[in-house]
């Protein structure tokens, strides 16, 4: 996995368009999901590498943001899946970008290939050098939003 | 579906599903990148099957081969080392049973300040999660005395 303030970064920037708080955190909380789902899974349960390999998919992300959304108030039970879901999927997304020899940062299609995918733009030993291009894109996303909120009122 | 009506059925369905998918995703990705240590204990079963070790220190280096300590086994590599003898790498073959040994397919070194990269990442990550938590908290209030005085009602 790429540094959690990528991933941060991934949910949050897109965020800004979002009006009510409480979606937004959930898309924030979403986007880490499936990694609190594998290392749960992995050092908790101790299941197998490959057990977890599920929660990073595209299906097994809609089934964990289902059963998360069960614990939010029902009035926002639909959006908050929906902002879960996003978050979850947005994190595969930036899992992918990894180059990891030909071999796949994740096995996004499961159950239908177990096969794994990578786009492969970067070493993954080399993610923290996206820290600060990290930092600018969140600098100019809190800034829209302040600008947003100042427009709206 | 996102209603309170048979909540405890839907929890109970989300989580079969959920775990449903990491057993079949657990059978189907058996025989994908399996761990070192499975191949060299059982050389004929996981024979021709590619391999990547994300993680890897060359012990030894000869005229058309090298060794390799991974974290849980080592392995004769035939092939050209990128580094000398003390240096890491990460590289992908295919798993041959007479040896047992690696035929390189491709291979990187990694840097030298691999742990304090690591190092970084995760001290980001663990401000990143505190902060994400504290932004949660701010916005949802888990109130479990109120959801038992409901309950009894």
């Amino acid at each position: 996995m790429p540094d959690l303030f990528t991933h941060l970064v991934a949910a949050r920037a897109p965020g800004v368009f979002i009006r009510d708080k409480r979606i937004q955190a959930l898309l924030v909380i979403g986007t880490f999901m499936p990694d609190i789902a594998y290392k749960g899974l992995y050092w908790v349960m101790q299941t197998r590498e490959t057990f977890g390999a599920a929660t990073h998919s595209f299906l097994g992300v809609l089934l964990i943001s289902y059963l998360c959304c069960l614990f939010v108030e029902e009035s926002i039970r639909k959006p908050g899946f929906i902002a879960l879901a996003a978050g979850g999927w947005i994190h595969i997304l930036v899992d992918l970008i990894k180059f990891n020899l030909g071999a796949g940062s994740c096995r996004p299609l499961l159950p239908f290939s177990p096969v794994g995918v990578e786009v492969g733009w970067i070493d993954p030993e080399n993610v923290v050098l996206l820290i600060p291009i990290d930092a600018a894109i969140l600098a100019a996303a809190l800034l829209l939003e302040r600008r947003f909120a100042r427009v709206q009122q | 579906m996102f209603s309170n009506k048979g909540y405890g059925w839907k929890l109970g369905a989300a989580l079969a599903l959920i775990a449903a998918l990491g057993v079949y995703a657990a059978r189907k990705g058996e025989s994908i990148n399996p761990p070192l240590w499975r191949c060299v204990v059982e050389p004929r079963r996981w024979d021709n099957t590619v391999l990547w070790l994300p993680y890897a220190r060359v012990v030894s280096v000869h005229d058309a081969e090298f060794e390799v300590a991974a974290t849980d086994a080592k392995i004769r590599v035939t092939g050209k080392s990128p580094v000398p003898v003390g240096g890491r790498l990460t590289l992908r073959g295919i798993f041959r049973a007479d040896g047992p040994r690696i035929e390189l397919i491709e291979s990187r070194p990694l840097p030298p300040d691999l742990g304090r990269r690591r190092l970084l990442m995760e001290v980001v990550s663990v401000l990143v999660v505190l902060v994400v938590i504290a932004n949660f908290i701010r916005h949802f209030s888990i109130r479990p005395k109120v959801l038992q005085v409901e309950g009894v009602d």
